[in-house]
C-alpha cells in the first residue's frame, strides 16, 4: 500500500502555504522599510479592491450558489495565486480550500460585518456561536476588523471570541451537521413543492 | 511436505485474489475524481455515491466523498458505498462497521479510516491494529475535523484574538 505520493505531496503544499501567510519569524520583516511597503501594497494594490469590487467580479459563491452582495457580511475572498476565489462564508471557503490543497493560496480575505470591506482573515476578531444566524452554518462564525465591534457584538448577541485558527476549526467541526441540515431544508423544500 | 503444500495453496489463493477482475464500480470509474487515485488499488477505501439526481461520485476514500459532500450540501444523497477493508466488496457505508484511527496510516488523511461489513473483522483489527468502532455519522464527523490539518498551516501563527 504505497501512500507516499499523496502525503509528500500534502506535506510540500502544506509547508509552501505556511511559508507564504506565516512566514518564520527570522523572516518576517526583514527592515520596517521593507514591511511599510509591504504593508502600503496590501492595502492599496494588492489586496481586494474598494468596498464591494470582489462582489462585482465574483458575484456568487462557486460552492453553494449564493449570492455574495446579499452576504457581504461574510463573504471571504480566497487569493490563490492560480486566480481568486469568491466565497459567502467561511463554511465554502474551507471546502474550497480543502478540495484544492494543491493551489497556492497567498492570503484569505473576510468582509467585515459591520462595514463589509475586506480584511486579512488572520487578523481579524471572529465571533464564534451567538444567537444570529450563521451562513451555511448552524453555529455563526464573524468577523471583524476592530475588537470593540467584535465585543459589541457579544453584549448584544451572544458567542465567544476566537481567533482565524480556531474560527477554521470550529467550521470543520460543524461541517457535517451544517451539511446535512443544508440537505435536509432542501429535501423539505422539494416536499413542500411537490404538494 | 505438508508446510510445503499450505504455503502453495496459500500462494495459488493469492494469485487468484490479484487476478480477479476489478469491481464494476472500479472498471466505471477506475480514478477518483478528486485525486486522482487509482481505485483499484485503493479499492479497500474506495467510495462511490449515488446522489438523488442519478449522477454517481467515484472517490479512493470517506476524505475525498466529504470533500463531494461538501461541495453539493444541496444534492440529496440516495445512496453511500464503501469498499469493505478486507474484501474489497461495496458496502452500504451507514451500516458498515467503521473503524475510526488505529496504527495503519488514512487513505488521504493521516487517521485511519476503514470500513467493514461483518463486525468480527472490525473488532479482528482492533486487536491487531487499535483504533475504535464507529457509526458512519461518526467517522464523516471525523473526515471533517481531520480536514482541518490542510487548513492549520495557514494559521498556525494566527495572533490571539481573546
Amino acid at each position: 500500500m504505497n501512500q507516499g505520493g499523496w502525503q509528500t505531496a500534502w506535506t510540500s503544499a502544506r509547508s509552501d502555504r505556511h511559508d507564504v501567510l506565516c512566514p518564520k519569524k527570522e523572516d518576517r520583516l526583514r527592515t520596517p522599510l521593507v514591511s511599510m511597503v509591504l504593508a502600503a501594497l496590501l492595502l492599496i494594490g494588492a489586496a481586494p479592491g474598494g468596498i464591494g469590487e470582489d462582489i462585482r467580479d465574483h458575484p456568487d459563491c462557486p460552492i453553494c450558489g449564493m449570492d455574495r452582495q446579499q452576504y457581504a457580511h461574510s463573504r471571504m475572498l480566497i487569493d490563490y495565486q492560480e486566480g481568486p476565489v469568491g466565497t459567502c462564508s467561511i463554511h465554502c471557503t474551507a471546502a474550497d480550500i480543502a478540495v484544492n490543497r494543491h493551489k497556492r493560496v497567498r492570503g484569505i480575505f473576510v468582509a467585515d460585518y459591520s462595514g463589509r470591506q475586506l480584511i486579512p482573515a488572520t487578523m481579524a476578531f471572529w465571533v464564534i456561536g451567538g444567537n444570529r444566524s450563521g451562513v451555511m452554518t448552524q453555529r455563526a462564525k464573524w468577523a471583524f476588523e476592530n475588537k470593540a465591534d467584535a465585543q459589541a457584538f457579544i453584549r448584544e448577541h451572544g458567542g465567544s471570541l476566537a481567533n482565524f485558527d480556531e474560527a477554521v476549526k470550529a467550521t470543520f467541526e460543524d461541517m457535517y451537521a451544517d451539511i446535512k441540515a443544508v440537505r435536509e431544508r432542501g429535501r423539505k423544500q422539494k416536499a413542500r413543492g411537490m404538494r | 511436505m505438508r508446510r510445503t503444500r499450505v504455503a502453495a495453496l496459500m500462494l495459488a489463493a493469492l494469485c487468484l485474489v490479484s487476478a480477479a477482475p476489478p469491481a464494476d464500480d472500479i472498471k466505471k470509474h477506475p480514478e477518483c475524481i478528486y485525486c486522482g487515485m487509482d481505485r483499484e488499488k485503493f479499492g479497500y477505501s474506495r467510495m462511490l455515491i449515488r446522489y438523488d439526481d442519478g449522477t454517481e461520485v467515484p472517490t479512493c476514500s470517506i476524505h475525498c466523498t466529504g470533500i463531494d459532500l461538501a461541495l453539493h450540501p444541496h444534492k440529496g444523497v440516495r445512496a453511500s458505498l464503501v469498499g469493505d477493508y478486507n474484501t474489497r466488496v461495496l458496502l452500504d457505508a451507514e451500516k458498515a462497521f467503521w473503524v475510526l484511527g488505529g496504527d495503519r496510516m488514512g487513505v488521504m488523511s493521516l487517521r485511519g479510516k476503514w470500513a467493514f461489513g461483518d463486525r468480527k473483522d472490525a473488532e479482528a483489527f482492533l486487536k491487531e491494529h487499535g483504533g475504535s468502532v464507529v457509526s458512519y455519522d461518526e467517522v464523516m464527523k471525523a473526515t471533517f475535523q481531520d480536514m482541518y490539518e490542510i487548513l492549520r498551516p495557514l494559521c498556525e501563527e494566527c495572533p490571539s484574538r481573546t
